[in-house]
This record gives C-alpha cells, sequence and structure tokens, in this order.
C-alpha cells in the first residue's frame, strides 16, 4: 500500500480532496462555471477536476486540458484522465449539483486527514424530512455483492484510485460500482465514515444514465467480474430497486453433520400436537435437497423409545443417536454431538425447527465454505410468519435478533432481510460452522448451559479472526419456547458480558437500532 | 478437504470425555483473555489494572500446565488444517 503523507505541510502543497466532477455528454453548458465558482468557497483544502464527456477533455480550477477530439468518450475513459490530473490526496467523483457546501466540506477534509491508514472510504447519508439518515454497516464484502450500500460517494486515495483505473472500466451504467467491488476485491483498505453526504450524492449512475437497461446490464457485468475475482458464484437476477440476487457456489459435496440435542418433548403446533424432534427430522429427510448429511441427535434418557424407533424409521443409516445422561446443558450436549460428528461442517439445530426451503443446505454451506466463514445463520420464522432471526445485533450492552418480529416478506432497512451479508453472529437455533472451528474455539461453553451460548461462540470466533454470515435463502420455522425452558441466570449474564462487555455496544454490520419492526412488502425483482 | 472420521480419534467414552475436557479448557482460556481484553479497556482504573494482572497470571499458570499442552497437541492438526485454508484477499 502507498501511504501519502498527511501531515499539515502537505496539506498546504496539495488539497486534501479532489472533486472529481462529471459533465455529462449533455450536460448543461454552464457546468464548469458552476461548479469553479462553487468549489471556490470551498477553501484550499479542495480542488475540482471536471471530466467532460462531451469535449472529450479534463479542466481542473486551475487550468485547462483538452484533447484534440470532439467525440464523446466513456465514464470509465473521463474517470481515469480526471484522475491523473487530480492533485489531491484524496479524489471523489461527483457532479455538479453534488460539490458539497462548505461546511460539510469542512467535515469531510477532517475526516479524511485523521484516516491516515484508509485507501477507500464511504460516508453515511443525511436524511430527509421524509427518511431517516442512513447508517452504513462496516465494510462487508458479501453484502456489496448484493447492493451497493457504499454509495456514490465515495473517497479513494488517489494512488489507489489511479491503480484502480488502471485497468479500463467496462460495466457501462455501473462504473462507480465497479470501481467499488475492484477496490474490494483487491482487498483495499476500506472505511466507513459516519459525516453524512447528500442523498442525491448516493446514486449518481442512475441519474447519469436515465436508462434502466443499461444500468442493469453494466451492474450484471460489474458483479459477475467480482465474483469471478473473490471465489466464484452466480448473478441471478439484477434488481431495480438496489438489490440483487446473487450467489456463492458450493464446492463438491462434503459431509454436514446436523447435531440436534433433544429431550423428545412435545408441542401443538398448527393446532397440532407433535413431538418436535420428530417433526423437525422428518422435515429435513423430506425436504432438503443436499444428501450428503448425517443427523447427530443428542438424546435425554426421556426420550422414548417410540420416537428414537420413529428417529431410526425416518432417518435410516444416516442417523446417529448420542446418549446424555447429565443434566441439562443445551453446550454440553453440542459439544458431545460435535465430538461424535463426521463431517467436516456441522449445522447446529434446535429439535422445534421445520424446514421451509428445500435447499437450505446448500444456502448455508455456500457462505461457511468462504475462507474466513464463523457460523452461517438463517431466516427464522415464528409460527405467526413474523420474523424470529435475521442475524445477532448488539446495541448498547443488549444482544437482539435482528428483524425480531418483522413482518415476513418486509424488506427491512438497505434490503437487509432479502441480502446475504456479514453479521455480528447468530442463533444456534440454526447456524452451520466448520467443525475444525468449532472445536478450535472450545465449542460451546460449559459455563453457559442454557443461554448466550451462541452469542459467546460467535464472539469466540471472530475474536479469533473468523466472520459470521447470514443468508435469507434458508428458512425455517423455529417455534421457540415450545420446550425451552426461558429462565436466564445471573451467572450466565455475569460470564457472557463479563467475557465480551467491550465488544456489546455497538454492531459493525447493523449500526442502528436493532429493536425496529419492519412490515413493509418487499417488490421482489 | 477429506473429512476427518470422529470415529477413528474417539473410541472410547474415556476419550470423549478428554476430548470434552480439553474443549472446556480452550473456552476458559479464551474466556480469560477476552476478560483481559474487557479490563483493558478500562485500565485507568487501579481496581482494574490489579484484576487484569491477576488474571494474567492465571492464564500464565493455565498455558503452562501439561494439561493445555496435551490439549493443544490434540488440536494441533485442527489448527494446521485452517492455516493451511486460511484465504487472504490480498
Amino acid at each position: 500500500m502507498n501511504r501519502e503523507s498527511l501531515d499539515r505541510s502537505t496539506l498546504f502543497e496539495r488539497p486534501m480532496a479532489s472533486l472529481v466532477v462529471i459533465v455529462p455528454v449533455d450536460g448543461p453548458g454552464d457546468a464548469t462555471d458552476k461548479g469553479r465558482s462553487r468549489v471556490a468557497e470551498l477553501g484550499s483544502d479542495w480542488e475540482v477536476v471536471f471530466a467532460e464527456q462531451r469535449n472529450h477533455g479534463v479542466s481542473t480550477s486551475s487550468a485547462t486540458v483538452r484533447a484534440e477530439s470532439a467525440a464523446p468518450v466513456s465514464l470509465g475513459q473521463s474517470l481515469s484522465h480526471a484522475v491523473a490530473e487530480a492533485r489531491g490526496t484524496f479524489v471523489i467523483v461527483t457532479e455538479v449539483d453534488g460539490i458539497p457546501s462548505p461546511e460539510l466540506a469542512r467535515a469531510i477534509a477532517r475526516d479524511l486527514l485523521a484516516r491516515e491508514t484508509a485507501e477507500v472510504v464511504y460516508f453515511d447519508r443525511r436524511g430527509t424530512p421524509s427518511s431517516a439518515p442512513l447508517v452504513k454497516p462496516a465494510p462487508s464484502p458479501e453484502r456489496l455483492r448484493s447492493t451497493d450500500y457504499w454509495g456514490s460517494f465515495v473517497a479513494y486515495r488517489r494512488s489507489v484510485a489511479a491503480s484502480l483505473l488502471a485497468q479500463p472500466l467496462e460495466a457501462v451504467g455501473a462504473e462507480l460500482y465497479e470501481l467499488a467491488l475492484r477496490a474490494t476485491s483487491q482487498g483495499r483498505a476500506i472505511e466507513n465514515s459516519r459525516v453524512q453526504v447528500s442523498p442525491s450524492n448516493d446514486n449518481l449512475e442512475e441519474r447519469w444514465y436515465g436508462d434502466e437497461e443499461v444500468c442493469r446490464e453494466g451492474t450484471r457485468k460489474a458483479l459477475e467480474c467480482y465474483l469471478e475475482a473473490t471465489g466464484g458464484g452466480q448473478v441471478e437476477h439484477v434488481g431495480d430497486e438496489g438489490w440483487h440476487r446473487t450467489r456463492r457456489l458450493v464446492s463438491g459435496e462434503p459431509l454436514v453433520s446436523i447435531v440436534i440435542p433433544t429431550g423428545g418433548t412435545s408441542g401443538v403446533v398448527r393446532g397440532e400436537p407433535r413431538v418436535m424432534v420428530l417433526e423437525a427430522v422428518r422435515s429435513i429427510v423430506e425436504r432438503s435437497t443436499y444428501r450428503n448429511i448425517e443427523l447427530v441427535i443428542v438424546a435425554d434418557s426421556s426420550v422414548s423409545v417410540e420416537t428414537r424407533s420413529s428417529l431410526c424409521q425416518l432417518a435410516g443409516d444416516r442417523l446417529r443417536l448420542v446418549p446424555w445422561q447429565q443434566p441439562f446443558s443445551f453446550s454440553g450436549k453440542m459439544n458431545l454431538g460435535a465430538l461424535h460428528a463426521r463431517g467436516e461442517y456441522l449445522i447446529l439445530l434446535n429439535d422445534d425447527i421445520e424446514v421451509i426451503t428445500a435447499d437450505w443446505i446448500e444456502a448455508l454451506l455456500s457462505l461457511a465454505q468462504r475462507p474466513d466463514a464463523a457460523t452461517v445463520g438463517a431466516m427464522l420464522y415464528f409460527e405467526d410468519d413474523t420474523i424470529q432471526h435475521a442475524g445477532h445485533a448488539y446495541y448498547k450492552l443488549d444482544v437482539t435478533h435482528v428483524g425480531l418480529h418483522s413482518a415476513r416478506g418486509a424488506c427491512g432497512p438497505g434490503h437487509a432481510f432479502v441480502i446475504e451479508r456479514e453479521v455480528e453472529g447468530n442463533t444456534a437455533a440454526c447456524a452451520m460452522v466448520r467443525r475444525d472451528r468449532f472445536l478450535e474455539v472450545g465449542g460451546f461453553s460449559p459455563l453457559l448451559p442454557g443461554n448466550f451460548n451462541d452469542v459467546d461462540l460467535c464472539l469466540k470466533l471472530t475474536t479469533r479472526g473468523y466472520r459470521s454470515y447470514w443468508t435469507p435463502r434458508a428458512e425455517l420455522y423455529h417455534f421457540e419456547s415450545m420446550t425451552r425452558n426461558p429462565t436466564v441466570s445471573q451467572y450466565e449474564i455475569d460470564t457472557t458480558w463479563g467475557r465480551w462487555e467491550h465488544l456489546l455496544y455497538r454492531s459493525d454490520f447493523w449500526p442502528t437500532d436493532p429493536h425496529v419492526v419492519y412490515g413493509r412488502e418487499s417488490k421482489l425483482n | 478437504m477429506a473429512s476427518k472420521d470422529a470415529s477413528d480419534e474417539f473410541t472410547s467414552s474415556e476419550d470423549i470425555a478428554r476430548a470434552l475436557r480439553e474443549l472446556a479448557l480452550i473456552d476458559k482460556v479464551i474466556g480469560l483473555e477476552a476478560e483481559v481484553a474487557r479490563l483493558s479497556t478500562k485500565s485507568a482504573y487501579p481496581s482494574a489494572r490489579d484484576e487484569i494482572e491477576h488474571l494474567r497470571g492465571q492464564l500464565r499458570s493455565m498455558q503452562a500446565s501439561r494439561t493445555w499442552r496435551v490439549g493443544r497437541a490434540v488440536l494441533t492438526p485442527f489448527r494446521a488444517v485452517q492455516r493451511a485454508t486460511r484465504w487472504r484477499a490480498r
């Protein structure tokens, strides 16, 4: 990485930031004059570089550089020429109406000055009378392949921008998104700033092109390149509402061990009594398309002979019954099951679940095979079809399920309930994890027999450098509390917060209040 | 990567019991490290610094114990695989 000096003496020699102002082919004739006068108000920290596609030229606040040709050039070529002319430590692509106010410009310059190691910085978005401010999540490569949550107003360190643009941009209609994906695939040091920029700065490409088909095809091309560069995947659908359906692909067919602790208890679901573990296993066996599984059921002595016999009939030779003869401990049972498991991957599963989507295991596995994967979680619904879990979030020392009680089908903020993304952690009601990583961190803590053991597991993995993911493509019902003792002991609280309190003030991947309930219907593309 | 057959590793209840104890020990060590990290964020307070030192002492004792060294040896294959397959995006 090329660090550029950021001390004040350098600041006086060159601007902190160059605004690369795109003047489209059919842009207004007075754009450059208007832009120059606005930038003049910003002071010496800023310069403007006009990338004029119409006249195939670049002009700056202090000089004019124009080529002979009158033929319009691509946006990518304009950007490349403009960055070459820029002198700022950072470059930011915008348009004339996106030039920040003097007050905002000062805030941005101060913020960038403090970022000594950042190569790319994206900003939060200011609210409007009809919408709240948009506080964006921490850098999330998997989320980025489903939605351009960075927005268009992004500061690239000039040397990094030049390097990224050394290879021509090919995604016509989505050049800025392509730039963001390229920076991410190269592992650039990306940071999120809490300085809030104008909402109009976050969707420039849409306004420049105005042709949905052009933008759609450009986006598809950008995503295909990104997936190819980061381990493979598939673009299924490019949406018009800011989110896209892309997926990672499963490699091979590794054995997946589904570990289910059970006491063989019964409950009532949809008005009908059921033995919970039997129906859970039935739904797995009858609905799952992934075949290379084993079911490791850790059974209390209270599990009846009839239930054991039914489990054998349902699962056949894929069943491994492991006896549990000690007092209740969800953690102990899961650890015992994991040690008996033969699979490369574990699915930690409650017995009060019911599979909905047939390819739920493939969806989990495609993310569990990411090189840095910790746990991978699923979309869980209560019996009434409201959301029970869409990932964990931490907020002011509270730990909660994202989306709790939100309506099934709701899109969520930033399309969070319909895209795959990074999360702080996942509930052990349904979570996939590599078996070796589970054992590496000591599995579930025996100090937390009933509660917060999944929070603890995820944080143990996170502090070891792994990252948890969540997918909406794996959907299950979780008939929570049917078989669960809801009592939380003070000891469990003291143990969990005694270990992790310093990490529970906020969530990197859900930076706003996770207790908000969402009920809008998703317009699925 | 081929699956490792757990039935080859653990052939008796004693093996399982030993493995469970090792998991508990690993969890305990990681838990202590987390507590030290938590208290380090509050290290301005003299009582927190004392507690940090006390916990660090416990950690050193535990990591010097034979049980810990044996447990690390048992779990070394998992970590070797993890190192071999860890991905760096740069």
